[in-house]
């Protein structure tokens, strides 16, 4: 009878969170009444940040503009209106939908105007309390279950790319790669071109809208979860340095150039330096993300720097030591359900020449520095694929995997710096949601005024929060006695469990980020130069954000399904450790449901 | 060797033409301004056309003591546009600014038409002549 | 001979990207709008020659501004950020003419003002004279005080003093509206049998019955795209920018200058004591360090006497004008 009673419990769990996912919940009675509402709107946040109205209410908005031209647009309600100092606006529309709904401003204002954003309630807002609710019943079946059951997974078999002879002669010629990284190396090029010579207007400017919202988009919504370090593979970034290295844009050539060929140094072979460089360009963001000539001059300093180090050093050094965009890259790869891997370790150790590392005439050793031998993690491999060319023994397989296959914990243990680029992550994608998708007007401000006193305020904040109080708070979720902070080697054992969490994170934020900004890429590509033209007829087209109304539940979504994956990976990880993992689960807990207040 | 050296050149000239034309500055007046930062910080923070129009008249006070204002301003005692800007100098010989230039719209108009023009070759009798006729239809003139 | 060809693709691609955007943009030339503040107009003198179409690429490098030129009937057109509005002008006179920013980007909107020459086979005529405003042959002191001694209660109303009007056969020219305050007339009227508050109705009257409903829309509309910021949308002297012109602080500077908030309309001590001739030198001329902009180059005469008529409708009760 013991099975009855679980089905029972799942049984009633299950409907429960049907219920609380989507039961129409009785809303309060029309009023009926009339509200008339002072919104002012000035660079860059409304004020009251917040309005509040009850369900049935005509509302009436007066915009007063108090600065330049502003506009409010109303999510979930579609209605919109413009006002201009001394020309106040009014926008009257019944308030029959029940929640909160982000007003975002439909004229472009200045420099931060796509993050100019403010909030009406209407009744209460549901969707933030189902999220809550179902946050808590998936809790709540996590905590009855036995953790056993819970992480014996099915085991899916990997599922071997290169096997087939097309495909594999497709990786192995490399020439799609070479022609793709050149084609956006022009792109890049054009990119930072743009960004100085265009429009200082961020979102008509190539180098806002293509890097901040295209790649972007594309970057941490597909290439990251689905295809790990794919990005790396074709970046254009260290592409004029390996050439100028090698000496040869394509085949290694007969006889390599002797640049210094220096090996990089022993106390620098971590990831530091990315996670510092990725805190450096987070606390610019402000700047970074809205000023076209700061996004090219960051664009050719990493340039620069990439093909100055491929001179210095060996190899890839600056992917693999300092870029900002590969440290994470790296750590969410982990999750990606694609490996390249050794087929068997044996042929490997007896292999003498080692061409995958050393290079051959057929191909360039490992520019990351890796010999795919002891590949183990998808962290440090930037899927080149070089070693597919070089390897003598077809030894080599690109393959697809599960969800998640490098948060077993059965690896060897990640180092401290990579659990502090998994709290850097969590810490920024919050802090991000709070400055940039938030009400408040005043962190936007602290935030783009570089050199203030309340930047300096904020910088103390931001890393305050991510280098002390995120992982303090997470090692005394570690405690195994009172008072007695776990070890290092336990803190980053358990930080992969933060992975896939930091991953919903960030998808959720990039979501309400590149849905809403997304139409600029179309009118920006029927005018790359700002120049007036009409390419493809959708110059004109206007500002207008993409399923305004599904984004809060896609975000729910990902927040718990993030939330899941990572309470998977916890019980693993607690099971190896005999911990128990439920004071983990609440940070995890405590963490997504921040994060869903604040998007919310 | 020589694929990677033409590279390497290839790359030099392309960051060098980007920074060469990406630098090049607007072409800057060719009259003699006063410098900005010798200025108060009210200056610095106004209206660019504010800025220049006081570095125009602090650096051209024979000119601008020829150029009548029609702002009305010869009922506070200004006998030239120059004064709308320069009310007169301390003991150790540094100007005292007048703010009166910076809230007013036709002080800052009358010295960007005396520029422009002066730019066009025109004497100062030219440009008194002009202005006079431009601006009489606003005001009467604060110089006989 | 495969791989010359492959760098010179490579060479050609990777110039391209660079050189197309550098030399698209060097040689599109754009009349930019920015901030008062971070450079107005660039360029801000245009030249064109008479009855040649002067085509002008305007673009906004910050926030929405407009452009128009002064006393010309030409519509006003948006500039918008990062995008590029087409207009072709025609000049039909050679001369100097003022374009303007029509949309309003801050407390400084008002100076963004820039210059077309336009010359007549190369050479630019010398300015017509032009006759001095009226309050300047009325021998009025703009800057003097004008307020009056005991203004009335309540908004004197038009309605009510319609039948008085009539009654003593009064009615005001438009030589004597234009050259007179409200207070004037009313003192005018002191012989007749009418108690104080009736009398102000009668001026309200007067003073509507010299306007025509095509004005006072006309006036509306101008007061709100052009006053309402500063003086504020009921004409209180609260608009939204009331409370950016302050005196400067630093040493170096000699007087107060700019103290001043911008006038109340409603007020009627200040406004009954105003000629139209009075007002219309206001706006013609702009406050005198005020922060008050000239806006004789901008407005035609009939759009100035329009905008003065709707500024009595403050201080006023007209009949058909809600306020």
């Amino acid at each position: 009878m013991k099975w009855l009673k679980q089905w029972w419990f799942w049984g009633l769990l299950a409907l429960s969170a049907l219920a609380v996912a989507f039961a129409p919940l009785p809303s309060p009675a029309p009023s009926g009444q009339v509200k008339t509402l002072r919104l002012e709107a000035g660079q860059f946040a409304y004020r009251p940040a917040e309005l509040r109205v009850n369900v049935g209410d005509t509302v009436v908005l007066q915009l007063v503009s108090t600065d330049v031209v502003h506009g409010v647009y109303v999510d979930g309600y579609g209605v919109s209106a413009t006002a201009e100092p001394g020309q106040t606006a009014t926008l009257t529309f019944t308030a029959d939908r029940v929640g909160t709904f982000r007003l975002r401003c439909n004229v472009t204002c200045g420099a931060l105007h796509p993050f100019m954003i403010g909030k009406i309630t209407v009744g209460r807002n549901d969707a933030l309390y189902r999220a809550l609710g179902l946050l808590v019943l998936v809790g709540l079946a996590l905590v009855s279950t036995r953790s056993t059951n819970f992480r014996s997974v099915p085991a899916v078999r990997n599922f071997d790319l290169t096997r087939f002879p097309f495909l594999k002669t497709l990786l192995k010629s490399r020439y799609p790669q070479w022609v793709l990284s050149l084609i956006l190396l022009g792109g890049y090029l054009f990119a930072i071109v743009s960004g100085f010579v265009s429009t200082p207007v961020g979102n008509h400017n190539v180098a806002i809208v293509f890097v901040w919202i295209l790649w972007w988009a594309l970057l941490i919504l597909l290439a990251v979860p689905f295809l790990g370090r794919c990005w790396c593979s074709v970046c254009p970034i260290p592409l004029p340095g390996e050439w100028i290295q090698r000496g040869s844009f394509l085949e290694p050539p007969s006889q390599q150039p002797r640049w210094l060929n220096r090996p990089w140094p022993k106390a620098l072979r971590n990831i530091w330096l990315q996670n510092a460089s990725f805190t450096l360009l987070a606390l610019f963001s402000g700047v970074l993300l809205t000023t076209p000539h700061v996004t090219a001059l960051v664009l050719a300093i990493l340039l620069f720097l990439a093909t100055g180090l491929s001179l210095i050093f060996e190899r890839r050094a600056f992917c693999r030591y300092l870029c900002p965009v590969g440290g994470f890259i790296g750590l969410y790869a982990q999750g990606a359900p694609i490996e390249l891997r050794v087929r068997e370790k044996q042929i490997c150790t007896t292999c003498r020449e080692k061409p995958c590392y050393n290079g051959s005439v057929n191909g360039y050793g490992c520019p990351w520095n890796v010999f795919p031998g002891g590949l183990s993690k998808n962290t440090y491999c930037g899927l080149c694929l070089e070693c597919l060319r070089t390897c003598p023994h077809e030894n080599i397989a690109l393959r697809l995997r599960p969800f998640g296959a490098d948060l077993s914990g059965t690896l060897p243990r990640p180092r401290l710096d990579e659990a502090f680029k998994a709290f850097l992550m969590i810490g920024a994608a919050l802090f991000y949601a709070a400055t940039w998708l938030g009400p408040w007007g005043g962190l936007k401000e602290a935030a783009y005024a570089i050199g203030s006193t309340a930047w300096a305020i904020y910088l103390l904040a931001f890393l305050g929060f991510t280098f002390l109080l995120l992982p303090l708070l997470f090692s005394l979720t570690l405690m195994r006695r009172p008072f007695h902070l776990p070890q290092a080697k336990t803190l980053a054992h358990f930080s992969l469990a933060l992975i896939p969490l930091g991953l919903a994170f960030w998808i959720a934020f990039s979501l309400s980020f590149v849905l809403t900004n997304f139409s600029y890429v179309l009118t920006t590509l029927s005018d790359p130069f700002a120049l007036g033209w009409n390419l493809f007829g959708s110059a004109h087209s206007g500002w207008s954000p993409f399923f305004p109304s599904l984004l809060p539940a896609l975000q729910i979504a990902v927040l718990l399904g993030g939330f899941l994956w990572s309470a998977r990976t916890l019980y693993t990880l607690a099971d190896q450790e005999t911990s128990r993992p439920y004071p983990a689960l609440a940070y995890n807990a405590a963490l997504t449901s921040l994060m869903l207040w604040l998007l919310l | 060797m020589s694929g990677a050296k033409s590279l390497l050149l290839l790359f030099t000239l392309l960051i060098g033409f980007g920074a060469f034309t990406g630098c090049s500055t607007q072409d800057a007046s060719h009259l003699p301004l006063m410098p900005l930062d010798q200025m108060p910080a009210e200056i610095q923070s106004a209206p660019s056309v504010v800025q220049t129009a006081y570095r125009f008249a602090a650096a051209n006070p024979e000119l601008m003591q020829q150029i009548p204002c029609y702002c009305g301003c010869g009922s506070i005692g200004h006998t030239s546009n120059y004064a709308c800007y320069i009310a007169g100098k301390d003991a150790n010989g540094a100007l005292i600014f007048d703010a009166h230039a910076l809230g007013c719209s036709i002080c800052v108009d009358i010295t960007l038409d005396a520029m422009r023009l002066q730019e066009q070759g025109k004497s100062p009798q030219e440009i008194k002549a002009y202005i006079d006729r431009i601006y009489s239809k606003f005001g009467p003139s604060n110089m006989p | 001979m495969r791989k010359t060809w492959i760098h010179f693709l490579i060479a050609v691609w990777l110039a391209g990207v660079v050189g197309v955007p550098i030399l698209l943009r060097k040689n599109t030339p754009m009349l930019h709008a920015r901030l008062p503040e971070n450079g107005g107009w660039s360029p801000a003198v245009i030249q064109a020659e008479v009855n040649r179409p002067l085509r002008l690429r305007l673009t906004s490098d910050d926030v929405m501004h407009g452009f128009a030129i002064g006393q010309q009937s030409m519509p006003e057109v948006d500039v918008l950020p990062g995008q590029v509005t087409e207009v072709v002008l025609n000049f039909e006179k050679p001369g100097t003419y003022t374009f303007y920013c029509t949309r309003w980007c801050g407390p400084n909107h008002w100076r963004m003002r820039g210059t077309i020459e336009v010359r007549a086979g190369g050479s630019l005529p010398d300015p017509e004279p032009a006759p001095p405003p009226l309050y300047v042959s009325l021998g009025l002191d703009l800057d003097a005080p004008h307020a009056i001694p005991f203004p009335p209660a309540t908004r004197p109303s038009a309605a009510k003093g319609a039948p008085l009007a009539k009654t003593f056969h009064l009615s005001l020219s438009p030589e004597e509206y234009r050259a007179h305050s409200p207070y004037q007339i009313f003192e005018q009227l002191a012989s007749l049998p009418l108690s104080p508050a009736e009398r102000w109705d009668v001026v309200a009257y007067l003073w509507q019955s010299n306007t025509s409903p095509q004005t006072l829309s006309e006036g509306a509309r101008l007061y709100a795209r052009n006053c309402a910021a500063c003086h504020g949308e009921s004409g209180a002297g609260d608009g939204v920018f009331a409370q950016a012109f302050t005196s400067p602080v630093s040493p170096s500077f000699s007087s107060e200058g700019m103290q001043q908030v911008p006038t109340a309309f409603t007020d009627l001590s200040s406004m009954l004591g105003a000629s139209p001739a009075l007002l219309q030198g206001k706006i013609l001329r702009g406050g005198m360090g005020t922060g008050m902009p000239a806006w004789g180059p901008l407005l035609t005469p009939e759009q100035t006497w329009a905008l003065v008529d709707y500024l009595y409708t403050f201080p006023f009760e007209f009949q058909g004008v809600p306020k």
